[in-house]
């Protein structure tokens, strides 16, 4: 009888112990180990194993295991083993070998392993709910184990369970915790009325508000005043009838900056039912709006631009009507004539002449028409090249194709890039419309060429020294001279012609030389580089505004784009010329410009 | 795996459509810009099919330059002819039967390209149609 209570004493100790070791440890294999040390102290228990069930799965885990005669798998599908039996039939089990032969032999579990003497074997948890079996085996004829030992092992089985249980939930709360703490997005917890309760380390990064500063306080220290309170309203509604919301805010940091932020706020339900809390999670999206808001603003540019060409193509329009009305002038005329014929000789080749005139009238008009169109076509083709690398990388980016954060901003870099480039492209076509529409003004007056060739080495002379090129002028006879011209129109063709020179040359000089031929009544101005040089295909055609020789071919481009026909537009428009010469490719570029002297207006 | 070539001068363009195909399509994709180069490629099977941009800058052949076109021909002149489909931004409506017609060519696909998917489909309706 002593030794009863003695034996009960033992075992609420050994409860005790089991239910304290819950907290003591650190994790699961931790308190395996520690319940393991318990067992041992209650009886034998050198080779003992845990085994969980994962019923989803049906697969049982052997997430401890100390068994020095035999190697115990990490898992294994539900077989027929002596674990599978307890699982099976929900009841400790004592497999002595003569129990074990006849569960043999009624093939309800087969031997899997190194065959022990006894084996013992408990179910842990509660008959609705059975987690796993407690196991001890013995290899060795001294140690027989006896119901005593299975009465033993029942005794501390559900105390054993419910800790493993307590211990698992515990992982999976940590865990929770850790994803909420370190995740990307700000995670904001508030309590029914708002009032934060929980920020993570996200939500300060971004805001500049810190884990104190924002306990306590309301979500609406983010307000910036851009979303009307119709909008919170919304926001509010949707969240306290249960339901998630989802949005875009543009908020105001704490150091007083705006910035957007997309959001999912959603309440918190708990068993009963009731809502508790509310949780917002929103990421940072201020990168992206930017990008839409330059992409928005390059295709209201666009479209601007479009406008400007289709009233060109209508001025080319009124020109054919005025060719037409022309032509029938012509036809009424010859009518006339007919009726003059016998006694109107002279008149007769008056009229051929007449006719001959308005027939080269009709072809330039016609050519003009012919030119306009094409150069609408070419336009299109210019814009549409950068505008589709903006809308591809968008639409990459939208479908988030990146592969790494550095990869998503070379997107938004590619895409902005391009912007700059369609701008440039728009900037150009206009300036070319411009100037074959007349509309450009040239304000000429008598410049000294060297107050102009100082101005554009004052301005370049740096760029050419990072490539650690030469850049410098000579005047013939060191006379320095004066040119009717317009001032900006002359720095911004030299300032062209200069940067090209710079751009296409990668060692060696460029020059600049100047020279007046009084007599002749001009003055001329060379930029030669020992650049790349041009390819004798190209030479010809390096002036135009897209249009080729013969118009029927896929109208290639000029390789240096817009910037030299407009140079030639201005240059031709302040009555002067520009040719380019290159011996071809590798052999360097010189374009001879020449201006008048003085102003040819007055002399006329 | 689809092997594309890839003929495209322009910076972005080039760098998007290689992401678009390798990434949306799966294909794996070589871009070259020589000549010479293109034509041994596609004589020796390297690929399956070729994406083909109309104005090119920056291709020379015997000193002159060249364009998508000519490279096309060059292609199709071969006896191992391999599917071409062409990438322009020339938008008029006559441009894609003309090209088409000069060059013979499989398929035209005006930029910009609006939907990725759906240009995926397209270049493997054209190497389905041409097996």
């Amino acid at each position: 009888m002593v030794l009863k209570t003695k034996q009960t004493n033992k075992l609420q100790k050994a409860t005790l112990l089991i239910a304290e070791k819950v907290l003591a440890t650190q994790n699961l294999n931790e308190l395996f180990k520690a319940i393991h040390g318990i067992v041992n102290t209650l009886m034998p228990a050198k080779n003992f194993y845990i085994a969980l069930y994962d019923k989803s799965k049906n697969i049982i885990s052997f997430p401890y295991s100390a068994d020095k005669d035999e190697s115990i798998p990490e898992s294994k599908p539900f077989g027929k083993g002596l674990t599978e039996y307890v699982l099976k039939t929900k009841k400790s089990l004592l497999a002595t070998p003569s129990i074990f032969r006849q569960l043999i032999e009624d093939n309800v579990v087969e031997l899997i392993g190194k065959p022990s003497i006894d084996w013992l074997g408990v179910p842990l948890g509660t008959e609705k709910d059975i987690i796993g079996v407690l196991a001890v085996q013995s290899y060795d004829n001294n140690l027989r184990y006896t119901k005593h030992h299975l009465k033993i092992l029942e005794f501390v089985s559900t105390q054993i369970a419910l800790a493993i249980q307590r211990k698992r939930d515990e992982e999976k709360l940590r865990l929770l915790s850790r994803a909420i703490q370190q995740n990307p997005a700000s995670v904001i917890i508030t309590d029914l009325n708002g009032t934060i309760e929980y920020v993570n380390p996200k939500f300060s990064e971004i805001t500049g508000y810190s884990f104190q500063e924002a306990i306590g306080a309301n979500p609406r220290i983010l307000k910036s005043g851009k979303q009307p309170p119709k909008f919170y309203r919304n926001l509010w509604n949707t969240i306290l009838s249960g339901k998630e919301w989802r949005g875009e805010f543009e908020n105001r940091k704490k150091n007083g900056s705006l910035f957007w932020e997309y959001g999912h706020i959603a309440p918190v339900i708990n068993e009963k039912g009731e809502i508790t809390n509310f949780v917002a999670v929103k990421e940072d999206i201020t990168e992206r709006k930017k990008v839409e808001q330059l992409a928005q603003k390059r295709l209201q540019e666009l479209a601007e631009s479009r406008v400007a060409l289709l009233n060109m193509l209508d001025d080319a329009n009124q020109a054919r009507t005025k060719a037409e009305t022309a032509q029938q002038e012509l036809e009424n005329a010859n009518k006339t004539l007919t009726q003059l014929n016998q006694q109107a000789q002279r008149t007769m080749r008056d009229l051929e002449a007449t006719q001959h005139d308005l027939k080269l009238a009709l072809d330039a008009a016609e050519e003009s028409d012919r030119l306009k169109s094409e150069f609408l076509a070419n336009t299109s083709h210019e814009l549409r090249t950068p505008l589709n690398s903006i809308i591809g990388f968008l639409q990459l980016l939208r479908d988030k194709l990146y592969e790494s954060p550095e990869e998503e901003q070379e997107f938004i870099t590619n895409a902005i890039e391009s912007s700059r480039q369609l701008l440039q492209k728009i900037n150009d076509v206009l300036d070319i419309a411009k100037i074959q529409a007349e509309e450009i003004k040239v304000d000429p007056t008598n410049i000294s060429v060297m107050d102009i060739l100082d101005e554009i080495l004052l301005l370049k002379h740096s760029v050419a020294r990072e490539k650690n090129l030469i850049l410098e002028y000579h005047l013939k006879n060191n006379q320095d001279f004066d040119i009717f011209i317009d001032r900006q129109k002359i720095k911004q063709i030299m300032q062209n012609l200069v940067s090209n020179a710079i751009k296409f040359t990668t060692e060696g000089r460029i020059d600049l030389f100047a020279q007046a031929y009084p007599k002749l009544g001009f003055g001329e101005i060379i930029v030669q580089d020992t650049g790349i040089g041009i390819p004798r295909g190209k030479q010809k055609n390096i002036f135009n505004a897209f249009v080729q020789g013969d118009g029927t071919s896929s109208r290639k481009f000029g390789g240096t784009g817009l910037g030299l026909s407009i140079t030639k537009g201005l240059t031709e428009l302040m009555g002067g010329t520009i040719q380019m010469e290159s011996e071809g490719i590798g052999k360097g570029t010189r374009v001879r410009l020449t201006f008048p002297l003085e102003d040819l207006r007055k002399t006329k | 795996m689809i092997r594309a070539l890839l003929i495209e001068d322009h910076l972005y363009n080039r760098s998007l459509l290689t992401t678009v195909l390798e990434r949306k399509g799966g294909f794996s994709v070589i871009a070259c810009e020589d000549y010479n180069q293109i034509l041994t490629i596609c004589q020796n099977d390297q690929v399956d099919m070729v994406l083909l941009d109309i104005s090119l800058d920056n291709i020379y052949h015997q000193g002159q330059p060249v364009d998508g076109l000519e490279i096309c021909k060059a292609i199709k002149s071969n006896p191992n002819d391999i599917p071409v489909i062409l990438l322009s931004a020339h938008a008029l409506p006559k441009d894609k039967n003309t090209f088409l017609k000069m060059c013979g060519a499989q398929e035209y696909i005006t930029k910009p390209i609006l939907d990725h998917d759906e240009f995926i489909q397209t270049i493997r309706e054209v190497l389905k149609e041409s097996l």
